[in-house]
């Protein structure tokens, strides 16, 4: 059935009843939706009704990497984890790399799909036919680094790769993250879903090797993709060499570097202590994931500050952000210690910054106090009072578990007016940019569909000074509702689906064919992502086209947003945070930008139009059925959100 | 005029700073930088202006925060008190003929 690429399985596990089985891998599924997050929303669509309690029994949490994941494809490795997620109540999906990724399909899968809730701690193991569902009493309470030696050990073999949760994610933290190795499905509370599950690990084991359709058409694709990295002015000469850090300098050379909850952007930056150079001084090593010839990931280790000694696999650009940027610190072993914690203890890095911030914004101006905070001194900058929160969030204690839902929900349980300060879409905390210099940017934040969220849309175009598909001014309103639009459908379809690195989508050269004019044509995009549509269709044996493969990443986008509204999430939500359009950025070179109100809705009303919405931001009926989607076509007549 | 530059990488290990003020002849450009930056700087700016690892026209240019492409914008003069920064290439991708926007 299948000729190469999937292996043709899927695992069910219902962990009410303990049982499992294995079902044929829909090819359906596979023609229309490709894999990986295309898998995951589909298949969420279909199986999680209306209104269901994303930390009930009746969430799913569908695992599924991409056709290409464990091939030789390089940078191909990814993980898509997806689910209702708890903090948003929209889509949660969320992607990580490493080696588990490859793993799992080599170990027969191409998808699992997790339902019910065992009554007590288990952990699924999976090596090829042998699959079992293991009790995890001992393992409950443990962080993610001792969890995985745990198993390994009790399995008796080192080569398992596992995901697993924290204690953060067995305490329904709604910033749990799912770690493999030290790499994390970290965003939308997936790992509080994994936790009510009770469910503390997967372990995978590779016992075989994935087919290639066609290996000698595989085999050029793949050289010629190769020498495009070769090529790529920056996949090696940067990424490789500084990983994602080199983006801590840019966005403050951008005057976009957010800091202190966005209430100093452009002006606190001290790149001599956090910048991407000062950073590279401490690496030691690089840590690939599998089969990826780039490895961005750095370990550094810290020699001088508050915590000398202290070793991290990062911190990625986002940890600098929001545990340095956000949080005003300067410490460079604070920044390390921060990102090591949120990792060993499985948390979004992310939203844990950017709430601590909210936070400490609280604090300085005096809506909290230290009677609130358990006594800690909550400025900015005040890198041990956060690395004391981090703790405490970890293990819900005292403050922590104020904040441990995130910010959205601790302004609920603060009050004061708080909410404010809450720097959120969907109350999904921001990411790493100051988006009212970086409109198409701001744009994605507002539209994706898991809530703000800088990975399903990026826009490296007004970020990098990247010309691919075309340059633009960052500042420019005009004609960035269709570059928005671009920028998610591709990355949505060749990352997210495929699966491929995201850093190959923000480093476009390495992946798009350069060669191809400027423009945003789907002529133009059909040539430019031709070689990754012909390795696709060379190892999978399914002759897809460039437009169908595009097409696809229109049908994922447009079906995941169908979910959120059938979840009542509509126009209304999809706006910046308020400071953004009432305040102008404080200072540097993006000094008052800022994204007005209108702004937005001009840019709203011409995205929805771009992507076939009614301007309440609804698709309408062609647009659903011209993508296959009869089924939400019939859903939304019936619900009333298209009316006939 | 009063230009202020702000350097990365290799640049600003030749340098040895990570901001410079300089006097330019009014009228300068883009284009004008590289020889600006031998003429006050030598040799040890030269080989990675014109060399191999960071290549003039490899260069990210914002003057005052905004974008200018190489080799399309090399004409564009600066005012008084511009800040002109030079990055490294470190992401982005880069290709295809290019149209000023």
């Amino acid at each position: 059935m299948y000729k190469g690429a999937y292996t043709g399985k899927t695992l069910w596990v219902d962990l009410t009843h303990l049982k499992f089985w294995v079902e044929k891998t829909d090819p359906e599924l596979a023609r229309l939706y490709l894999g990986g997050a295309g898998f995951g929303i589909k298949l969420l669509y279909d199986l999680v009704p209306q209104g269901t309690d994303p930390l009930g029994p009746d969430n799913v949490l569908i695992c599924a990497p991409g056709p290409l994941s464990g091939t030789n494809a390089p940078c191909s490795s990814r993980l898509t984890i997806t689910g209702r997620s708890p903090l948003t109540g929209a889509v949660g999906m969320s992607t990580s790399g490493g080696e588990f990724p490859a793993a799992m399909k080599q170990a027969g899968y191409d998808i699992f799909i997790i339902k019910g809730k065992s009554e007590k701690p288990v952990y699924l193991q999976v090596a090829g036919d042998k699959v079992v569902i293991r009790p995890a009493e001992k393992l409950w309470g443990m962080n993610t680094v001792d969890t995985q030696l745990f198993i390994k050990e009790d399995l008796g073999d080192l080569n398992y790769r596992i995901a697993c949760i924290g204690q953060p994610g067995e305490k329904l933290s709604l910033m749990a993250a799912i770690m493999n190795e030290r790499r994390a499905s970290a965003r939308k509370g997936l790992g509080a879903v994994m936790g009510s599950k009770n469910l503390k690990a997967v372990a995978v084991l590779a016992t075989g090797e994935l087919d290639i359709a066609d290996p000698d058409r595989y085999k050029k694709a793949h050289r010629d993709l190769l020498a495009r990295f070769k090529n790529s002015r920056t996949l090696y000469k940067g990424l490789a060499k500084y990983g994602t850090s080199d983006a801590v300098d840019v966005t403050y050379a951008l005057g976009i570097f957010p800091a202190k909850n966005f209430s100093d952007t452009g002006n606190f930056g001290p790149m001599e202590k956090i910048g991407y150079e000062r950073m590279a001084e401490d690496i030691i090593r690089r840590n690939p994931c599998y089969k990826c010839p780039v490895g961005c990931s750095q370990v550094r280790i810290a020699r001088e500050g508050d915590y000398p000694g202290v070793l991290t696999e990062g911190p990625e650009f986002e940890a600098s952000f929001s545990l340095a940027g956000a949080t005003g610190v300067d410490d460079l072993s604070a920044l390390y210690l921060a990102d090591r914690l949120c990792d060993d203890y499985g948390l979004d890095n992310m939203s844990v910054g950017v709430t601590i911030a909210f936070a400490m914004e609280l604090y300085e101006k005096g809506i909290i106090s230290k009677e609130d905070t358990d006594g800690l001194d909550l400025r900015f900058g005040n890198h041990k009072a956060m690395i004391e929160m981090i703790h405490k969030i970890a293990m819900r204690t005292g403050f922590g578990d104020v904040l441990a839902d995130g910010s959205v929900k601790a302004a609920e349980r603060i009050g004061k007016n708080s909410e404010y300060y809450a720097m959120h879409v969907k109350k999904l905390e921001l990411p790493g940019y100051d988006v009212r210099g970086a409109k198409a940017h701001g744009l994605n934040y507002m539209t994706s569909y898991t809530g703000a969220d800088h990975n399903r849309g990026y826009s490296a175009q007004e970020i990098f000074g990247g010309s691919i598909p075309k340059r633009v001014n960052r500042f420019d309103l005009d004609g960035k509702a269709e570059l928005c639009m671009w920028n998610q459908v591709v990355e949505t379809v060749l990352c997210d689906c495929s699966t491929f690195c995201s850093f190959l989508f923000s480093n476009a050269d390495s992946f798009l064919d350069p060669s191809v004019e400027q423009g945003i044509s789907h002529e133009l995009t059909e040539r430019r992502i031709a070689t990754v549509t012909e390795m696709l269709a060379s190892a999978t044996g399914i002759e897809f086209s460039p437009a169908e493969i595009f097409r696809i990443g229109e049908r994922v986008n447009v079906l995941a947003r169908s979910f959120n509204i059938r979840e009542g999430i509509t126009r209304k939500d999809d706006y910046l945070p308020k400071r953004m359009a009432e305040e102008g950025i404080p200072g540097g070179p993006s000094a008052g930008a800022k994204t007005s109100k209108e702004d937005q809705d001009f840019l709203l009303d011409e995205y929805y139009d771009v992507f076939g919405y009614n301007p309440d931001g609804i698709p309408k009926l062609q647009r659903l059925k011209d993508l296959n989607l009869e089924d939400v076509a019939k859903d939304f007549v019936s619900l009333g959100f298209i009316k006939i | 005029m009063k230009i202020n530059l702000r350097l990365y990488g290799f640049l600003r290990t030749a340098i040895g700073f990570r901001q410079i003020e300089m006097d330019v002849d009014e009228n300068s450009t883009i284009g004008d930088l590289p020889e600006i930056l031998i003429r006050k700087y030598g040799n040890r700016v030269r080989k990675h202006l014109f060399g191999a690892e960071e290549p003039f026209e490899d260069l990210r240019v914002l003057i005052n925060g905004l974008d200018y492409a190489i080799p399309d914008e090399l004409d564009k003069t600066f005012n008084e008190n511009d800040v002109i920064t030079l990055l490294p290439p470190l992401s982005g991708g880069i290709g295809g003929i290019n149209d000023t926007y």
